[in-house]
């Protein structure tokens, strides 16, 4: 390795709140945070490009961040906003999206959320800031329990289901059936 | 199946983050839940396919983020004096300082390390998407193309530069690719004003004459002569290698490559 610098960083294990090298983030997120880039974004090739800058940003991030409980939800922040400005792109480009109909079609409560939220930031981002859309992918999407997404938030339980509220009168009957 | 976890808790679990009786409860759920069994499975199919990739993913990410954010200027290497690298300890420590300080003083040891000899370079990544029929597809080895699959070709680059875009056959032949922009006149290189991602050919057809089992761009930040890097890709190349990652040129500037394996198509 020419550039190993950063590389040499001892091995921890993580449960401890201990710092994992990049590569050992690497191994044990690169399938999660696949999964969950697809889940943005509803194609698997964009998906795969999408985390190459994702893994690109955690590298540069990674130095100076520090761990407290586990690595999840930071990998996941910087995750999704990469896959929310390739969305923003994909606008911009006026590129549609190619739903995948097996999934659009199914059942499962938890693929029509995905769908839908995905959908909403598609087609109705202007009416949602930046952190709105944030907050959107984190419930529907990553589907964070309320209490830990408040405890990432740094706000309490009531502002987050105050903001979601907020965010559904907005985008009416588009929100994604759940109660 | 209305207990099941949220999906994060499954993340948090697969990644091994989670304390001990919870990791143990979720486990229980899940070796009875079908459907969070399957996005467990889903997880590990993900990271297996991260694994069988991850010396290449790897190594182009440090490539790509070793340069500077702002100018996209990359260090090749850092000379530093001897003796910077393992310092003292204790007390003899500042000692060492001084009697470091003093051979700088009268030039025996060189820079000390903030003053560091730094060459620098920038970085570039190629990226090919592949489509068929309108739908994308993965370029694997273990996929062939097929006539009238298309391909995309995009390239990253770190700092403003030029780039050239190549294709080599299986013989290790190289030629010039024709890109969809306008390249300046008479050179067959295309300057960048920006840094980031740009388009260079968004409808390469797999037909007859396709031929390539490589794609290769070639960066640099400054001019370069494209058929001087065709003509020592072509003689340096081996039968079945990948290209290489860096030219040397006369001048001594350097041309960055970076290259795609296209697996081999059917007739
Ligand atoms: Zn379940």
């Amino acid at each position: 390795m020419l550039f190993g610098v950063h590389l040499l960083r001892r091995k921890r294990s993580p449960s401890t709140g201990e710092p994992l090298s990049f590569e050992e983030i690497y191994d044990r997120y690169y399938g999660v945070l696949l999964d969950h880039c697809e889940r943005i974004l509803g194609d698997r090739g964009e998906a795969e490009d999408a985390l190459q800058e994702v893994l690109l940003r955690i590298y540069r991030a990674l130095p100076s961040y520090k761990v407290e409980a586990g690595y999840s939800t930071w990998l996941f922040r910087i995750a999704t906003n990469v896959c929310l400005n390739y969305l923003r792109t994909r606008r911009r480009k006026g590129l549609h999206l190619m739903e995948n109909t097996d999934l659009a079609a199914s059942s499962d409560q938890d693929v029509l959320k995905v769908v839908t939220a995905r959908r909403i930031l598609v087609e109705l981002s202007s009416k949602l800031d930046e952190q709105e859309q944030q907050l959107l992918v984190d419930h529907f999407i990553t589907d964070i329990d309320q209490g830990q997404l408040a405890q990432s938030y740094g706000i309490t339980r009531r502002a987050v289901a105050k903001r979601l509220r907020k965010i559904r009168d907005r985008i009416g009957h588009l929100w994604p059936g759940d109660s | 199946m209305s207990d099941c976890p949220n999906r994060f808790a499954l993340v948090q679990y697969h990644a091994g983050e989670l304390p001990e009786p919870n990791r143990r409860s979720i486990e229980r759920h899940i070796d009875q839940c079908e459907r969070c069994s399957g996005v467990i499975e889903r997880f590990e199919q993900n990271k297996q396919q991260g694994l069988e990739q991850r010396q290449s993913t790897l190594s182009r990410i440090r490539r790509l983020a070793d340069a500077d954010p702002q100018t996209g200027i990359l260090p090749t290497y850092r000379q530093r004096p001897k003796g910077w690298w393992r310092p003292a300890l204790g007390v003899a420590a500042s000692a060492a300082v001084v009697i470091i300080a003093v051979l700088i003083g009268t030039g025996q040891l060189g820079d000390p390390p903030d003053k560091a000899v730094i060459a620098y370079r920038g970085a570039v990544a190629l990226h090919v998407s592949a489509y068929r029929n309108g739908h994308r597809f993965k370029l694997d080895p273990d996929r062939t193309v097929r006539r009238g699959d298309r391909l995309t070709v995009e390239v990253t680059v770190s700092s403003p530069g030029y780039v050239a875009l190549f294709s080599m056959d299986r013989q290790g032949k190289v030629t010039p690719l024709d890109t969809d922009i306008q390249f300046e006149t008479n050179t067959e290189i295309q300057k960048f004003e920006t840094a980031g991602r740009h388009l260079l050919k968004s409808n390469l057809v797999v037909d007859q004459e396709f031929s390539a089992a490589h794609i290769i761009v070639a960066f640099s930040q400054d001019p370069f002569d494209a058929s001087a890097v065709q003509s020592d890709l072509s003689s340096t190349q081996t039968e079945g290698s990948a290209p290489a990652e860096m030219i040397r040129m006369k001048n001594n500037s350097t041309v960055l490559l970076d290259s795609i394996a296209v697996p081999a198509h059917e007739r």
